[in-house]
């Protein structure tokens, strides 16, 4: 298998993903995005003989661009356009959660400061603003009062990018302190992790503390139909529990898996390579059954 | 792990860099802090990473 590792940054998961693509004697393309202009109809070089090309981009903007190109000239790629367009913006997620029934936090948004203090009121405090693109919680805020909403928004409107202007609030879901990372591939578990913190942000990428965690069936179902939701992949689902059950507040498209691999005792990257072999192998057959 | 050493392009510090480096690859200066990025590899030479964007993450 040739695989394209498509990325500018390279993580301690792209170094891992290729070693464990390598173990396999596949052949691994590194491709710095940077570097590369996309024509309407041809990829760059190193990309288009490519039998899958791996999304590992840093930015959410390269990606959603990068698997369109892909897609436009035949390459498989690794989340697909659709599921990146949708993972990478909060609102897309979330309408695409609430459209398939999957448990999320109830959500609002709203285009102008006064609208969203409107919607910040109606939920009560503490609420959340978070930006509709973005992650490793930078800009999350916990609001805990008019003043602070008010604060905040006024902060987001003048921030510059447009982006900003619109307004996502989302109800404070009270966790127990921590929450809960999924590695999924087509919806099915590879490992899992509980992310405690004190603070209320319990991302990894903000130092939370890591253990492994085991998915129950209700869990495993959340995480089933998230992926499903969002169209499936390799995509790490975030839950938080809610007493009997979770609600799915993020999905992510180009997911990182060290702080995973770290944490649970199956090899992360293996699983990731394992998937991904079938997944191409599947593809080719299909391809050659059409 | 085996390392060797290449410059901080803000302090000039020495910089240890893992024994198998890629282009790409982020360091840390442990004296000034700086996040430098791998943009030669033999030998390894490093300038100042690009600031995190508002986009990035996974």
């Amino acid at each position: 298998m040739h695989v394209g590792l498509a990325l500018s940054r390279v993580r301690t998961d792209e170094k891992a993903l290729m070693r464990a693509l390598s173990a396999r004697d596949h052949e691994v393309t590194r491709v710095d995005v940077r570097d590369q202009q996309f024509g309407l109809s041809s990829l760059p070089a190193a990309l288009a003989d490519c039998d899958v090309v791996l999304d590992r981009c840093l930015a959410a903007s390269r990606s959603r661009y990068l698997t369109r190109f892909c897609e436009r000239c035949g390459v498989p790629v690794v989340n697909d356009a659709a599921t990146a367009a949708t993972c990478a913006d909060k609102v897309e997620t979330s309408l695409a959660l609430s459209a398939a029934g999957v448990p999320t936090p109830d959500t609002e948004v709203a285009f102008t400061p006064d609208a969203a203090l409107a919607a910040v009121e109606s939920f009560g405090y503490p609420c959340v603003l978070k930006p509709v693109v973005g992650s490793w919680g930078r800009l999350m805020a916990k609001v805990d009062s008019r003043t602070a909403a008010e604060a905040v928004l006024e902060h987001k409107e003048t921030l510059g990018h447009y982006e900003h202007s619109v307004f996502y609030v989302q109800e404070f879901v009270d966790k127990p302190g921590r929450d809960l990372r999924v590695l999924a591939a087509d919806g099915t578990p590879v490992a899992a992790m509980a992310r405690s913190a004190d603070d209320w942000l319990t991302n990894a990428a903000q130092g939370a503390d890591t253990t492994p965690f085991e998915l129950d069936a209700a869990a495993e179902a959340v995480v089933a139909d998230a992926s499903e939701a969002v169209g499936g992949g390799l995509l790490g689902v975030d839950l938080m529990e809610t007493g009997d059950s979770y609600v799915c507040h993020e999905v992510n498209h180009t997911v990182e898996f060290a702080a995973l691999d770290e944490t649970v005792e199956v090899d992360v990257p293996a699983a990731v390579v394992d998937w991904l072999e079938t997944s191409v192998a599947g593809a080719d057959a299909q391809g050659v059954t059409a | 792990m085996k390392r060797t050493m290449a410059h901080c392009t803000e302090c000039d510090a020495e910089v240890t860099v893992p024994d198998d480096p890629l282009v790409g690859e982020i360091v840390d200066c442990t004296v000034c802090g700086t996040e430098l990025e791998t943009v030669e590899v033999s030998p390894p030479v490093l300038q100042r990473a690009p600031e995190l964007a508002e986009d990035w993450g996974e």
